[in-house]
């Protein structure tokens, strides 16, 4: 324990360091524009192989976010982490972790890019598969190769920008453009949990609740987002671009909302919430303002580690439990961490003159400026319903008194892990102010009667909740087994990418009978039959599907007739 | 010295002293060394003749190594490898004079050599052939038994087309599809060898050299795999070896087909088939991943 304090103690003198370094850079780079620092390694076969470290606004103000959040998860998992035995193993596994995610913001030569989004995805899986369950081991595999696929992607892009790119970044000519579009596209919606590949998300729960907060706030899921938001240039120069990080932007977050109205697991309805907020800064994306995607982005960060860190710290203090219904009156046994979720959930609203108020209305408005139909700002402002009810929810199962164990573990906190998490929420409060200071919005102004529908719909919520937990009919319609099944499955998609898939890959056996053989047996006897059965197994799946995904697919192609 | 299991840092002064204990004979030792010579030799030799007749010599080392090695049992079932590379040399030569004398069409060389190296339509012997050898034979026919045949085909002149495309994509589709299916390290790997044909094939469009870089880089991690069947190594090692295989970036063999893509791109390889053959690569961790699941769970 004693060793292990020392030893992060160093570390986060250290990491302090460098953030001041990079704070320092951004203020450089505010004031005197970007610059690129550059070393020539060696000449690739058409172009040369150097490292390109590119200081910019984004570059260094994101790196300085993602170390502050590094530096108060050591302090925060000495804590946590004092009846492991490998706790120093989860340091360096950690250490990485942030040391890839640095590689992927400074770097801008696609080679060494790699290495750093490459090394998200492995370190990744050591991280989840931290304590050795078969929920774990099913969930860390399931990330890593949602990330292999992202990986593969990316060396594709690779390919294709070794062709034109003078430097092997991102360089953008006009002649291979749909093929570029789409990969570029898939590449980073895989790593940012977009709608078909976010099943993986809600899986890495099962890390340690430190690493959590790391992954879901700032460093592996903001990737994808974070490069598009990089390498903007090249990214809106595709003209459909724009409509479908909307309609899937919007679309994700209106599921991950969905679900997490029925999740009664504390931990996963944070991850769900993080879920949404990524739907919503890729719809932010969409609409063209990537420095208020940028700037919910920070926000996000700085909000949802918080959050998590103080469930973090309720969920070791009930015996691991993570079900919300063991947490009722938490909040006089718990005050530090319960306050501390009741600011963040604050920033997670939208209350007031809070950092999320800024960023998060802003967006809003800018989605009036937009050409888009009525039908995805209905849907963008159920969005923000469900965002009331799921924070209503986790604030309800901490202070209301519904049943549960009356003993509670007291674990008595690091000093230094509270001065920070009070220092992160307090930054967290004052940065959206702070932000929007450095960029000037100002050219966004709407009428006031637009102004008021949030607050209306905190209303309509409010009466609608209170139907629910007190009609016989409509609290048993709610709870449906059906309905529980299909949103937490999150739409089926984890249904899709786990059964389903195996189930056509095993029914490949006697393909494979035939094929050790040299497969000439194949082709004269049973391939009708192994086709056959293929396609039967997934015509039933289409039609288990077909309720929920007709209806979701004619208003998305409503969405595009009427754009 | 029963129960003696080697480390990682005996395995670094290994010797014939180390050999003997683990079971080796040392005639067996003879044929490896002998082996490895003459595979030096089939490389600097220039003209037919001499090759051929060094393949000869290779084979009936190779036969003479897993007969030193092998017991009673895995003999009569190992000699289905023998029949047919038998075979085949013997194919080599008869279709030279039909091809040089005769003007025979060159698919006859071709196929000759798909039944060699068991790639994609010709490998109904290969499983049956291969997964009763013994270790160190079983590593040296997936490797250095296939050097000189893919070193003669490069001398051929076959001419990149559809059809090559079209092998490619096939090779990495069935050793797939076979990969999936393996309960055993053994066939994991067989199934693995028959997709690595295809980026075999694929390397040596630019030429013999990226083809040697592949290889040689592919030759070091298997050597490795073939450890974890012996349970030689700790297993934690098995993450890294098998990651590596399937070929993540920050691993070593992820370089080599770097390597290979770029000089592919220079020589003018179609897209579709370059991201196919990348993208396909993708499910290998996927069948990989079943043999280093079990080390991260605690019962």
């Amino acid at each position: 324990m004693l060793y292990l304090q020392s030893y992060v103690y160093i570390w986060s003198l250290i990491i302090s360091a460098i953030a001041l370094f990079f704070l320092w850079r951004f203020v450089y780079s505010y004031i005197f524009g970007p610059f690129v620092f550059l070393i020539t390694l060696f000449p690739f076969p058409q172009s040369e192989f150097s490292l390109r470290l590119n200081i910019d606004c984004y570059s260094t103000l994101f790196s300085f976010i993602v170390l502050l959040i590094s530096l108060v998860v050591f302090v925060f998992s000495i804590t946590y982490f004092q009846s492991f035995q490998k706790g120093v193993y989860f340091f360096w596994i950690t250490f990485f972790f942030v040391l890839s995610m640095l590689i992927l913001i400074n770097f801008s030569d696609l080679f060494i890019v790699i290495l750093g989004w490459d090394g998200l995805g492995v370190v990744s899986f050591f991280l989840i598969v931290f304590y050795q369950s078969q929920v774990s081991i099913f969930s860390g595999v399931f990330t890593i190769l949602i990330n292999r696929l992202g990986d593969c992607l990316f060396i594709i892009l690779i390919v294709i920008f070794s062709f034109t790119s003078p430097f092997l970044g991102f360089f953008w000519y006009l002649e291979n453009s749909y093929t570029t579009f789409l990969v570029i596209f898939v590449c980073f919606m895989t790593k940012s949990a977009i709608f078909p590949f976010s099943p993986w998300l809600p899986a890495a729960i099962a890390a340690p609740t430190p690493i959590s907060s790391l992954v879901h706030s700032s460093t592996l899921v903001t990737a994808g987002l974070y490069l598009i938001i990089r390498h903007r240039n090249v990214v809106y120069s595709f003209e459909s671009i724009g409509l479908l990080l909307v309609i899937l932007g919007v679309f994700t977050s209106f599921y991950a909302g969905c679900s997490s109205l029925f999740e009664s697991d504390l931990k996963k309805v944070v991850a769900l919430s993080t879920l949404s907020h990524l739907g919503f800064i890729c719809l932010a994306l969409g609409l063209g303002w990537e420095i208020l995607a940028f700037f919910h982005l920070l926000t996000h960060a700085l909000f949802k580690s918080s959050l998590f860190m103080a469930v973090g710290s309720l969920i070791a203090e009930n015996y691991h439990y993570q079900d919300s219904r063991y947490f009722s009156f938490f909040s006089s046994r718990a005050p530090y961490s319960t306050s501390i979720i009741f600011i963040s959930e604050g920033r997670l609203v939208g209350f007031s003159f809070f950092s999320g108020f800024y960023s998060k209305d802003y967006v809003l408005e800018a989605f009036h400026y937009s050409s888009f139909c009525f039908l995805l700002y209905c849907f963008l402002l159920l969005n923000l319903f469900f965002t009331f009810v799921y924070s209503f929810r986790i604030l309800n199962s901490l202070v209301c008194f519904y049943f549960g164990n009356s003993y509670n573990l007291f674990i008595k906190f690091d000093f230094y892990h509270m001065f920070f998490l009070s220092f992160l929420s307090l930054l967290s409060i004052v940065a959206g102010k702070f932000i929007v200071s450095l960029w000037d919005f100002s050219l966004l102004t709407i009428p006031s009667g637009l102004k008021v529908i949030p607050p209306l719909l905190l209303f309509l919520f409010f009466t609608f909740f209170y139907l629910i937990q007190n009609n016989f009919i409509l609290s048993h319609i709610w709870a449906h087994p059906m309905i529980l099944y299909f949103f937490s499955n999150i739409v089926f998609l984890v249904d899709f990418f786990t059964n389903f898939l195996s189930k056509v890959l095993f029914s490949s056996i006697s393909f494979n009978n035939h094929f050790e053989a040299g497969g000439f047996s194949f082709f004269i006897f049973s391939w009708s039959s192994w086709f056959l059965s293929v396609f039967r197994r997934y015509i039933l799946y289409l039609f288990s599907l077909n309720l929920f995904y007709c209806l979701i697919l004619g208003l998305a192609l409503f969405c595009f007739i009427t754009f | 010295m029963k129960g003696f299991t080697p480390s990682l840092f005996d395995f670094a002064f290994i010797g014939f002293y180390n050999l003997e204990m683990l079971g080796y004979n040392f005639s067996s030792l003879f044929y490896v060394v002998l082996y490895f010579i003459f595979i030096i030799f089939f490389l600097f030799s220039g003209d037919f003749f001499s090759s051929w007749i060094l393949i000869e010599f290779i084979s009936l080392l190779f036969i003479l190594i897993s007969y030193s090695l092998s017991n009673s049992n895995a003999i009569t079932r190992v000699i289905v490898y023998f029949v047919v590379q038998s075979f085949t040399s013997l194919c080599l030569l008869f279709f030279y004079i039909l091809i040089s004398l005769l003007s025979f069409s060159i698919w006859f060389f071709i196929l000759r050599f798909l039944i060699k190296l068991g790639a994609f339509p010709l490998m109904f012997w290969y499983f049956q052939g291969f997964y009763y050898l013994p270790i160190v034979p079983f590593f040296i026919a997936l490797r250095f038994q296939k050097l000189p045949p893919i070193y003669i085909f490069t001398f051929v002149e076959v001419g990149v087309t559809n059809f090559y495309y079209c092998s490619i994509l096939l090779r990495i589709l069935i050793g797939l599809f076979l990969s999936f299916s393996s309960l055993s390290l053994k066939v994991l790997i067989l199934g693995s060898s028959l997709y690595t044909n295809g980026w075999f094939l694929s390397s040596l469009v630019p030429g013999f050299s990226s083809f040697l870089l592949y290889f040689s880089f592919y030759t070091v991690f298997l050597i490795l795999a073939l450890f974890l069947i012996t349970n030689y190594f700790p297993t934690n090692c098995a993450f890294f070896i098998f990651i590596s295989l399937a070929g993540m970036p920050p691993f070593p063999l992820f370089f080599a087909k770097a390597y290979v893509l770029f000089s592919l791109v220079l020589f003018s390889f179609p897209l579709l088939v370059l991201f196919l053959v990348i993208l396909l690569s993708s499910f290998m961790l996927l069948f990989y991943s079943r043999y280093f699941i079990s080390i991260y769970l605690l019962n």
